[in-house]
């Protein structure tokens, strides 16, 4: 048997699912329901004890703070490859600040350099459309004066804040885009699925319709081999109701997330997103 | 090795080692700074300047230029027009337009290093408490001015960076009357390095001012033409939702005129005010379909081939250097 380290980078802003995503794949893992298994206890999940306590009792997790910077380390078994996963965990907070501030931390650089598998964390379900002229008539008589702001007074809206935190990532990763990326594997995983309400069953088709310079940005920067959409349910419903939280404790916590593969077909084995990994 | 610099941008001391004014060591010199960093000073600044990102995500200037020209040289465009003739608003739209799933036929959206004056430019466009503000006049005066950038990949999977160039319309119209006017020096530069022309006729404005703004857009178009030097011209009627209003010799003088100019049988239509009985409307995506054409316009111009007259008996790789497989 070979060991290998192998490092995940899980990028998203807060309220992403990043660590209830790593406490159900810790626990699916641990439950030996997935393809991939614990090849034995880690010495520590610090980084997750919280949300992991949490999930058990059917209680939603809280926002990971924002100075955390932890490293989940998990020895695992897919078959006979043996393999050791490092998950950092952290605020989603930074990467807010990395994308307003325009500076990286040291730590950040160094997961960057260990890591050629990322997720990219999204949540589509809350996002709202303006209106602007060329969806919408205007007339002559909404045209008003406003003052001259000038462009810093604006946060960037949601699609080009992620190309730009693409672009960031790939900077700092001394990545070029010259020819189309094959050595970083990047899965975009829509999460929070269960709260989407939507008939698209494809997850790209939907990344494309809310997101469509997301999907244009990652599409022609990345390999077809190297880029694929994926949904995630990391709770698998909200846990607001006592119907929905005695689920939970009935019948454990790991049961319930499920993955939308990029052909739109479910999985309940949410090590999948972990596949090539391997 | 000087470490060190002179305050005066013309003297080369800092390469040379000589001062500009004679004296016989720099440090004689009022105007040369020592450069007193320590190695544990430099190694710092370095450090953290690998923790920045080097772009700002404002709109680009010289020298942003400069450092993007490091990866292939840059497409810039030239924006061509009175003041108000829609020049910023074209941009806004544009970026609208992607950001909304539309997309260049040719050319896929690949990034951009400008995203906050996009940003700036697509939220003037949208309602906002049933109004829309539409983006301000670029600020008039020959100093000003603004690069706005796009990455696109086209069909060959090759990587362009695209400038769009942001000047007043009012230097624009002083260049029209005299070339060599001292505050057009952006003007100047522009016609120089443009790889390619947007040329903007306001509608609005001939239908109101009639034969005397005709007779402005051809005298611009003219200056464009004089010193085109077989670049591409892509022109388009600005504000066309007052096209009906434009007398119909008028129009057909510009058409005639810029098809004898710069060989484009019809001109483009844009506008900011969608015709709801037209669904879609096609001047809403005329922004991308004109775009599209003066790129691909650009990629078909041959350019002359470059030979390097140096002997190849050199043994200096530097010199012997023929751009092996490019």
């Amino acid at each position: 048997m070979e060991n290998n380290n192998k490092q995940i980078l899980i990028i998203g802003k807060p309220a992403t699912s990043k660590t209830t995503f790593l406490v159900q794949l810790y626990s699916l893992m641990r439950s030996g329901n997935g393809a991939i298994k614990l090849e034995g206890l880690p010495e520590s999940i610090k980084p997750i004890e919280d949300a992991y306590k949490r999930l058990r009792r059917g209680e939603t997790t809280q926002p990971t703070p924002a100075d955390n910077n932890i490293d989940l380390i998990l020895n695992l078994l897919r078959g006979e490859d043996a393999f050791t996963l490092v998950c950092p965990d952290y605020g989603g907070e930074q990467i807010n600040s990395l994308i307003s501030n325009r500076i990286i931390k040291e730590q950040w650089l160094k997961l960057l350099a260990n890591s050629n598998n990322w997720l990219l964390f999204l949540k589509l379900h809350d996002l709202t459309a303006m209106h602007d002229v060329t969806t919408k008539p205007a007339t002559e008589s909404e045209n008003h004066e406003e003052n001259l702001k000038t462009a810093t007074d604006y946060e960037l809206s949601e699609a080009p804040e992620m190309v730009e935190l693409l672009q960031m990532l790939l900077f700092f990763k001394a990545c070029g885009i010259q020819n189309p990326i094959t050595h970083i594997e990047l899965k975009v995983v829509i999460s929070r699925w269960d709260e989407l309400n939507s008939d698209i069953s494809i997850p790209a088709d939907l990344l494309k319709q809310k997101l469509p310079l997301l999907y244009e940005f990652v599409n022609s920067n990345w390999g077809k081999e190297s880029i694929s959409v994926w949904g995630l349910s990391a709770q698998g419903f909200d846990l607001t109701s006592d119907e929905n939280k005695e689920k939970y404790l009935e019948e454990g916590n790991e049961k319930w997330a499920f993955l939308v593969r990029p052909d739109g077909e479910q999985s309940s084995d949410i090590t999948e997103l972990l596949s090539s990994l391997i | 090795m000087n470490t060190g610099k002179c305050d005066n941008p013309d003297c080369n001391a800092a390469i040379t080692g000589k001062c500009h004014i004679g004296n016989d060591t720099l440090t004689e010199c009022d105007q040369w700074k020592d450069q007193v960093k320590t190695t544990k000073s430099v190694k710092k600044a370095t450090a953290e300047h690998r923790l920045h990102i080097q772009w700002t995500g404002s709109d680009f200037k010289i020298p942003d230029i400069e450092r993007i020209s490091r990866r292939a040289s840059p497409l810039i465009l030239g924006s061509v027009g009175h003041s108000d003739s829609g020049k910023t608003s074209f941009l806004g739209v544009l970026f609208t337009l992607l950001t909304n799933g539309h997309n260049l036929s040719d050319f896929r959206f690949s990034g951009s290093e400008t995203f906050l004056q996009w940003e700036f430019l697509m939220r003037k466009l949208k309602f906002e408490k049933g109004k829309v503000a539409f983006p301000p006049p670029t600020p008039s005066g020959g100093d000003y001015y603004s690069f706005l950038h796009l990455a696109l990949r086209n069909q060959k999977k090759h990587l362009k960076d695209i400038l769009f160039a942001d000047f007043s319309g009012e230097v624009f119209s002083q260049w029209s009357v005299d070339k060599n006017d001292a505050a057009v020096e952006n003007v100047r530069w522009l016609d120089e390095y443009a790889d390619g022309f947007l040329f903007f006729v306001n509608a609005q404005i001939i239908a109101e001012r009639r034969m005397a703004a005709v007779y402005d857009i051809l005298d611009m178009a003219e200056r464009l033409n004089e010193s085109l030097r077989g670049r591409p011209v892509i022109a388009v009627w600005s504000k066309a939702d007052h096209i009906q209003s434009v007398n119909e010799a008028h129009f057909r003088k510009i058409e005639t005129e810029f098809a004898r100019l710069f060989g484009q049988d019809t001109l483009y239509q844009v506008s900011n005010y969608l015709d709801i009985n037209s669904n879609p409307d096609p001047k809403s995506i005329s922004n991308l379909t004109l775009l599209n054409d003066l790129l691909n316009k650009i990629s078909n111009i041959k350019m002359p081939k470059m030979t390097i007259g140096i002997s190849t008996t050199e043994t200096d790789p530097f010199l012997t250097y023929r751009g092996h497989g490019k």
